[in-house]
């Protein structure tokens, strides 16, 4: 429970009815999408810049741990306040600022969610590329926190490269602009990108310059099976090394595809045993030969099939192979360990098969799908957490998953991040120097270390 | 001073900051002119630090250390119809990988396909403690920890000495054609912003004054298509873009101080002294003007961006926008994270960095 004298200076910055304190308040704002639960002693509702600035401050001045929060659907615990303290909840400051079509730029409050932003501009003729599969509740603070880009990354970027500039308030309360309106002109260190994917553990976004690019005139679907992950992961390199850039290239191993199978009516290709969709776009006059250009480029040994939509339905029917995929995982187990990892693209057969030796090892089911443009790849470890010793054997599982990506010359995250959850792997990825580093980067923005404090770095 | 070997050149970094020496690093020598003069004690040659560590066309990724020629790595990527995809400038035969990395340079294609910083996925460094330190990797998705890759384009080597680098690379377009328009300025910049709010594949625009040159690269029907519905005459100087690109068009060449400009897009002539020619859709703006550095920056603030002194002029005063507080702070912070002891290109960036 909070000090009366700290809650009223809080309402004096926000409101009274700006801040919560009573324990079935907070409660709701103490979790994320990891399961993962911690209360916060207090929520405070910043409604502007200023509003963040004074919260920052007061924080510093009582030495009260704080946590910026979107919608809470990361999946890593990264906003889980695990000190307690404030959790500045930033669903109030969802105004989008300015929508500058002539400049291609939008400007907006962190807490304005995805799916409202993309609503926004479409009338203008633009989009903002990311688009993680949370789009309708997920927050652009949230996307920018952890760098999530979705599956059109492989075509447009990831926030990184599409954002232009950020308005900040560090965790030592100094304000702060990064970046140049309109322009993307970098003076000095660029902090933009430093801020983006940092998880909230150096600056508390409050403004963010957006760069928009124009919606395409059309676009075409398209479904190729292999006979085996291998043909599959030859055909994704053959695919990216050609002009003609997919946006979308969606990958489903062997065992989604039983999966998918058994839970669900989608007739498939007999002896799939990798499937890979994807999505083009373009000027309609153009979009039959980009077609054409990525069926030549799916061609090669192990392929079953490759299927083109061109209608509303048909481009529904290739969608509902992967769209079948979760309802049919909840069936299996009742929680699944969803890992974000990346591998070099001609590594993903070594990557799967990695995986297949360790489900059968572990004997836990390990299903696999995602972003194979890039080499980002969703593995599900599927477990039913009332079999204690099951949930102990996917701990042990998981360890290995990440020694088997980082031998493969990957990474632990491509868009979900650290926070809690992979602290204890981190250093495996990056050297003791390395992690020092970037703890004077972190202790530069937030000396208290204030700012969502035990989180990325091992503890 | 030469270093081939990392190990070496860890050496004399260690040695240079036990000796509280400043260094000035250097490669192909081709940016000298660009940031601030610096009078440092030594210089570090890192030139021989060079090649192609390793190049997976099938992955799009390139490794090369700092100090391989820029030609090198784009005739090994050209051999494989795979390119650069932000069209760096080399300023001079010697360029590197490092020195453009270093400054951040990108050509033409930037504002459609990104800037160098976009295609960077991981570098060794040396810091100035004379650890050599690794970030990022080969995959171009990675929130590991901060994005420390990407502070090191554009800190003109006042953060570490570049080691190597990895980036990705894309395939190159299938088709090329350059269209001209004849066009007064207002116009040309108006037409510009238009044709970026669309769903076109152009992938350069350059206006000199009297003509609008527009690039359009993709299949060849994408390209055919997107000719008719822009019109204008077919542009036949294959070098075209790359005179632009290195400064070897008719503008460059004058004897007045070369000022660039990053603005708004759609910012209206400056009204400053000079001649003006534009690139990046109306954002980039290359000025020749005997205009004073106030009158300059502050029209480049009123156009919702920056000046840079690019060339000529007076080295040794600031080349950049002078940093206000307490961004000034956090980077001179940041600066000290790297190198404590201001080893490396001391005031190469600001007076204080």
């Amino acid at each position: 429970m909070i000090d009366p004298a700290l809650r009223a200076a809080f309402a004096e910055i926000v409101g009274a009815d700006q801040v919560l304190v009573e324990k079935a308040d907070v409660w709701p704002y103490g979790y994320d999408n990891s399961r993962r639960h911690s209360p916060p002693d207090a929520v405070v509702f910043p409604h502007n810049h200023e509003h963040v600035a004074r919260i920052v401050r007061l924080c510093n001045q009582h030495g009260l741990a704080m946590v910026a929060r979107g919608r809470g659907t990361g999946t890593v615990g990264a906003s889980v306040p695990l000190r307690g303290g404030v959790v500045l909840a930033m669903e109030r400051m969802a105004r989008i600022v300015r929508i500058d079509p002539e400049n291609r730029v939008a400007v907006v409050e962190p807490g304005v969610t995805n799916q409202d932003l993309q609503d926004a501009l479409a009338p203008h003729g633009f989009f903002w590329p990311p688009d993680p599969t949370s789009a309708a509740y997920c927050t652009i603070g949230g996307n920018l926190a952890y760098n999530s880009a979705g599956p059109r990354a492989i075509k447009y970027g990831t926030p990184r490269e599409n954002t232009l500039g950020l308005r900040a308030v560090t965790g030592a309360g100094t304000e702060i602009k990064t970046g140049v309106y309109t322009t993307k002109g970098v003076v000095g260190y660029d902090f933009t990108r430093l801020l983006i994917g940092s998880e909230g553990t150096l600056a508390i976004i409050t403004e963010a310059t957006l760069k928009l690019t124009p919606l395409p005139q059309t676009k075409r679907t398209l479904r190729a099976t292999y006979r085996n992950i291998r043909s599959a992961a030859s055909a994704v390199s053959r695919l990216m090394a050609q002009p003609v850039t997919p946006y979308v290239l969606e990958f489903i191993d062997g065992n989604a595809i039983e999966m998918i199978r058994k839970y669900s009516s989608v007739p498939l290709p007999q002896g799939a045993g990798a499937m890979l969709i994807l999505e083009v776009d373009g000027l309609t006059a153009g979009i039959d030969a980009a077609v054409d250009a990525l069926v030549a480029a799916a061609q090669g040994d192990g392929l079953i099939d490759v299927v083109t939509a061109r209608t509303k339905d048909e481009v529904d029917a290739l969608w509902a192979t992967r769209k079948a995929l979760s309802p049919a995982l909840r069936n299996v187990a009742p929680k699944k360990i969803n890992e974000d990892v990346v591998v070099p693209v001609a590594n993903l057969p070594d990557l799967i098969d990695g995986l297949d030796a360790l489900a059968r090892r572990y004997q836990i089911q390990i299903i696999n799908f995602g972003h194979a443009g890039n080499g980002n790849i969703h593995v599900n470890l599927l477990v039913d957490p009332d079999q204690a010793d099951q949930l102990e054997r996917a701990e042990k599982c998981l360890d290995e998953v990440f020694s088997l990506v980082l031998n493969l010359n990957g990474t632990l995250s491509g868009e979900h991040g650290v926070g809690i959850e992979k602290r204890p792997f981190i250093s495996r990825e990056l050297t003791p120097e390395t992690l020092q580093l970037m703890k004077s980067v972190k202790n530069l923005f937030d000396p208290a270390g204030l700012l969502n404090p035990d989180k990325i770095f091992p503890a | 001073m030469n270093g081939n070997q990392s190990a070496e050149l860890q050496e004399l970094v260690r040695a240079a900051a036990g000796a509280k020496r400043t260094l000035r690093i250097i490669g192909g020598g081709s940016k000298n002119f660009l940031g601030r003069a610096t009078s440092d004690d030594d210089v570090l040659n890192v030139a021989g630090h060079r090649g192609i560590v390793s190049y997976e066309p099938e992955e799009l990724v390139l490794t090369a250390r700092a100090g391989t020629p820029l030609a090198e790595i784009e005739s090994a990527l050209a051999e494989r119809g795979q390119m650069l995809p932000f069209e760096p400038p080399h300023y001079g035969a010697n360029a590197t990988l490092g020195g453009t990395i270093a400054c951040n340079l990108s050509g033409p294609r930037r504002p459609f396909a990104g800037a160098a910083r976009d295609y960077v996925l991981g570098t060794d460094i040396i810091n100035g403690r004379g650890e050599a330190l690794h970030f990022g990797g080969q995959v171009m998705k990675n929130v590991a920890g901060y994005d420390v890759s990407r502070l090191m384009c554009g800190a003109y080597g006042t953060l570490g000495v570049l080691l190597s680098i990895t980036l990705k690379v894309l395939p190159r377009t299938a088709e090329t054609l350059t269209l001209r328009h004849e066009l007064g300025s207002a116009d040309a910049i108006r037409m510009m912003n238009a044709r970026a709010g669309q769903p076109l594949p152009i992938t350069a625009t350059a206006y000199d004054g009297a003509t609008l040159y527009t690039r359009l690269e993709g299949t060849a029907t994408a390209v055919q298509a997107a000719r008719r519905k822009l019109g204008g005459d077919v542009e036949n100087d294959p070098a075209f873009w790359a005179n632009v690109r290195e400064q070897r068009h008719g503008y460059f060449g004058d004897a007045r101080k070369l000022w660039r400009l990053s603005v708004a897009p759609t910012a209206a002539s400056l009204n400053l002294g000079g001649k003006t020619f534009i690139e990046w859709n109306g954002g980039l703006r290359w000025l020749y003007s005997d205009e004073s550095p106030e009158a300059i920056r502050t029209a480049a603030r009123a156009a919702g961006g920056h000046a840079m002194l690019f060339r000529g002029g007076d080295e040794g005063a600031d080349n950049f926008d002078p940093l206000t507080e307490p961004l000034a702070t956090l980077q001179r912070n940041l600066k000290s994270a790297f190198d404590p002891a201001g080893v490396f290109n001391r005031g190469r960036l600001f007076t204080a960095i």
